[in-house]
């Protein structure tokens, strides 16, 4: 009955999101959207916005993966916006799990597959995880989802070790640190070129690693802050452990 | 003056000062006291100074300062005052947060009254209702998150009702909610959404049960949070019901003896709030937590009037709203020196505290009086318009619910009266000293408009027959001393004479026999000469009540709201159990996992 209940109560809000989803259009003619308007230029392209991203795009910021070009270069204040949201959750989950009784949990010890496992592919992890914000302007992923597999790689190490727990004070540096980066970055545009987070470095050659100015940079500094956050969520979720 | 003059003094001026009493140490809730003394005193210059101002930056936003918002800011202002003045002298922990968060709370506040558009609205009431959550925080981790829990969920109601207005109206404006875009079947979504997302932040059955809770945290915090914080509920009851919707578009509903139908099941939920609150609050040993119940219960008489909609019927709701942000922070900060004083909570474990703390007892004797509705206090007033709202419609389960309601607030005010300040001194208590100076000024500062609007009602009729008038709701009949209505009404200069030909009576009588002080033991004992025996019978107090209300007491919501929490949380504890930490078990999801994906694309592609 009980399961039955909690089955039923998880299916619904699995559709409730579905729901959302499928609201969003998918596959359909670029045309239908609106023309791109350039704030700065001050001149409206003959194509909608994605013909126009897609078109112009590698011109404009030297970046291959398109996606990129868009959050970290078009969008690039609104993806500041984002990330001080990611801190702004990483905070609100430290306060909601925030107790000042702190009962220690007792956590069984994990099994040798996990453990041997996860001494073994953590490097390896980290590496991919750095790779792919390294690579976020040639390739697909970015700084988010690098972030997130850097988050994971810890996460493997709370699962295999009752006992591990990852330094907040330090955490909080390189994420201070990063967090500082991107403001520098858009601030030292401001200071060339009028205009925050303008991509002042050369273009260079696009697909070299190189290539593309601030953005590997912006991107490097969002894959380093969203670990940490991440990994920050991940421990104050975790508890007090014995 | 123009609106960035106003905004600037009372949403960025506390903004400033919280940002500045962070730093201030020790002498934070000092400096913070200066910012709201300041934001206080453009308040009282202001007055009759009123203006809407309409800022269109890509959305219109309004902020209006017209006789609603002063009334409420004047609560407002005077509450979060001296409960940072009583927090100068109570040692609190970490102070410079408290004051920082106090005032953001502030600020909130203020722009909650101000805005006369969702947007800001919606803004100002998180941030108010987020710091709240911090200071809640302060005390204890649970205790925020039964707070949270709830203050998400009123804001989740708000954001509904809002984006339904802003749907078919595509402005956010208050105004424009009523330009006859909205169909009038979509209405009573609205207002139920709105009502009930305002009415959590009163505590309104069964929304109630974060309260008890979030207020038995820091007492100058609670203070304000039940003064002047949950009076915001009220302001926007009454602002959706009676200046977005409007009286006419209320009736239209169908009224039930001259009640709107959608006001009417509100009233009864503000009666079965007042009922529960006030039968919990007799029961309650923490005095915290008495308090606690005893502001649930007391709101419930707000929400009452708010929900009948007779002129009489809002001015009682805005008369009490306006006592109780006076009393009840007053009988908080009592309850605070208390416990600064004796380091107790429990009433039972108190007593005669009355000799040692005698201005304290004052100030809690007449906030008492008036939260009882004793006859001589401005609390009086206002319960009797309300009873008479109810009694001239007839309305048979609001009114007695009401008075029984009211005879339970003797009941837990003598509780206080007696456990705490009369009876036998405790041993451990005899050193109890006074509570200091700015405590004392704390509680006299809100004493002051009881006793005034005790004796001159008139000056706050005048006040609140302004609202009605400018919301076109209808005007109260009164004169400086008394109010008077189709069934009666009541007169305080009358009461105040008896009062004083009573008192003199007395004095003379007392002059004329001269009385002699007896020790208490002498009294109780008759002379006999025990070492030491308790005579102060607070313990396991109202028993034979307790025991007749048994039956009734056996069911709380309190307990249903964990047992539906427990039964979920078991119920995904079953699905959680996927999680073996067998690493067999995980390969054979992922076979299955695989298989799935394999079957479905090759149905989709086929």
């Amino acid at each position: 009955m009980k399961k039955a209940l909690a089955i039923v109560l998880a299916i619904l809000i699995f559709i409730v999101f579905a729901l959302a989803f499928v609201k969003i259009p998918f596959g359909e003619k670029m045309s239908t959207y609106p023309h791109y308007y350039n704030p700065i230029t001050n001149q409206t392209s003959n194509m909608s916005l994605p013909q126009h991203y897609l078109t112009y795009g590698k011109n404009d910021t030297g970046a291959t993966n398109m996606v990129t070009a868009i959050v970290v270069d078009y969008r690039g204040f609104d993806t500041l916006g984002e990330v001080t949201v990611l801190f702004l959750a990483s905070t609100g989950v430290g306060s909601l799990m925030y107790v000042e009784n702190k009962v220690k949990k007792k956590v069984r010890r994990s099994n040798a597959v996990v453990e041997t496992g996860s001494k073994l592919l953590f490097g390896f992890i980290i590496l991919f995880g750095a790779y792919i914000f390294i690579h976020g302007h040639l390739t697909p992923g970015g700084g988010f989802p690098g972030g997130a597999v850097i988050a994971s790689a810890f996460l493997l190490l709370y699962l295999a070790y009752p006992k591990f727990h990852a330094k907040h004070e330090k955490l909080s540096v390189s994420e201070s640190i990063a967090g500082l980066t991107f403001v520098i970055v858009g601030l030292i545009g401001l200071i060339i070129a009028g205009y925050f987070l303008y991509n002042f470095l050369p273009f260079g050659l696009p697909t070299y690693l190189f290539s593309a100015g601030v953005i590997p940079l912006i991107y490097v500094a969002i894959g380093v802050k969203v670990g940490s956050e991440l990994t920050a969520i991940v421990d104050s979720m975790m508890g007090v452990r014995e | 003056m123009d609106a960035l003059t106003l905004f600037g003094i009372f949403v960025l001026l506390p903004l400033v000062g919280a940002l500045v009493s962070y730093f201030g140490k020790k002498y934070a809730p000092i400096i913070a006291v200066i910012f709201t003394g300041i934001s206080g005193i453009f308040l009282y210059l202001w007055y009759g100074n009123f203006g809407s101002y309409t800022i269109d930056i890509g959305v219109k936003l309004n902020l209006t300062f017209d006789i609603t918002t002063w009334f409420f800011m004047l609560m407002m202002n005077t509450v979060i005052f001296s409960s940072l003045l009583f927090s100068v002298s109570s040692k609190l922990k970490r102070a410079g947060g408290f004051a920082t968060l106090m005032l953001l709370g502030f600020a909130g506040a203020n722009g909650v009254l101000l805005a006369r558009d969702f947007l800001s609205l919606y803004l100002f009431w998180e941030l108010m209702s987020w710091s709240i959550y911090l200071l809640v925080l302060r005390t204890s981790g649970e205790y925020a998150r039964r707070y949270l829990l709830f203050g998400v969920l009123s804001a989740y109601l708000l954001i509904m009702g809002i984006g339904i207005i802003y749907y078919y109206t595509g402005s956010f404006l208050y105004a424009d909610a009523l330009s006859g875009a909205i169909p009038h079947a979509i209405w009573p979504w609205i207002l139920t959404f709105l009502i009930l997302g305002f009415g959590i932040k009163m505590a309104i059955v069964p929304f109630h049960v974060w309260a008890p809770y979030a207020y038995s945290s820091e007492q100058p915090f609670v203070a304000f949070l039940s003064g002047g914080l949950s009076k915001l509920g009220a302001f926007g009851i009454f602002m959706s019901m009676y200046s977005i919707a409007g009286i006419s578009l209320l009736q239209s509903f169908g009224t039930f003896r001259g009640v709107s139908l959608m006001g009417y099941p509100f009233a009864l939920l503000g009666a079965a709030t007042a009922f529960i609150g006030t039968i919990l609050a007799i029961f309650q040993d923490d005095i915290r937590k008495l308090l606690a119940y005893s502001s649930i219960g007391q709101l419930g008489y707000v929400m009452i009037g708010l929900g009948l909609g007779t002129p009489l019927a809002i001015g009682g709701a805005m008369f009490h709203a306006f006592n109780h942000a006076f009393f009840k922070s007053l009988l908080f900060l009592g309850a605070g020196a208390v416990i600064y004083r004796t380091g107790k909570y429990k009433i039972s474990e108190m007593g005669g505290l009355g000799y040692r703390m005698p201005f304290t007892f004052m100030f809690v004797l007449f906030a008492i009086f008036a939260l009882a509705g004793i006859p001589l206090t401005s609390g009086f007033i206002s319960k009797w318009m309300l009873y008479e709202a109810a009694i001239s419609r007839k309305f048979v389960i609001v009114a007695p619910l009401m008075l029984i309601a009211s005879v339970g607030a003797y009941l837990y005010s003598y509780r206080i009266l007696y456990g705490v300040f009369l009876g036998q001194l405790k041993d451990e208590d005899k050193n109890v000293k006074e509570a200091p100076g700015p405590m004392l000024a704390a509680m006299f500062i809100l004493m002051v408009p009881l006793v005034i609007f005790s004796i001159v009602p008139g000056w706050i009729l005048g006040w609140i027959n302004k609202i009605l008038v400018e919301n076109g709701i209808g005007k109260l009949n009164y004169t400086t001393f008394s109010y008077s209505s189709a069934i009666g009404g009541a007169n305080m200069a009358v009461f105040w004479i008896a009062f004083i030909l009573l008192l003199i009576f007395a004095m003379l009588m007392f002059m004329a026999k001269k009385a002699r002080v007896v020790d208490q033991y002498d009294n109780y004992l008759a002379g006999e000469a025990p070492p030491s025996v308790a005579l102060h019978a607070a313990h396991n107090y109202y028993k034979p009540l307790r025991d007749t209300w048994a039956p009734l007491l056996k069911h709380s919501i309190d307990r249903a709201y964990e047992k539906f929490s427990k039964f979920f949380a078991g119920g995904f504890y079953e699905i959680k159990r996927i999680y073996t930490g067998n690493p067999q078990d995980y390969a054979a999801y992922l076979g299955i996992a695989f298989l799935a994906f394999l079957l479905v694309g090759w149905w989709l592609l086929w």
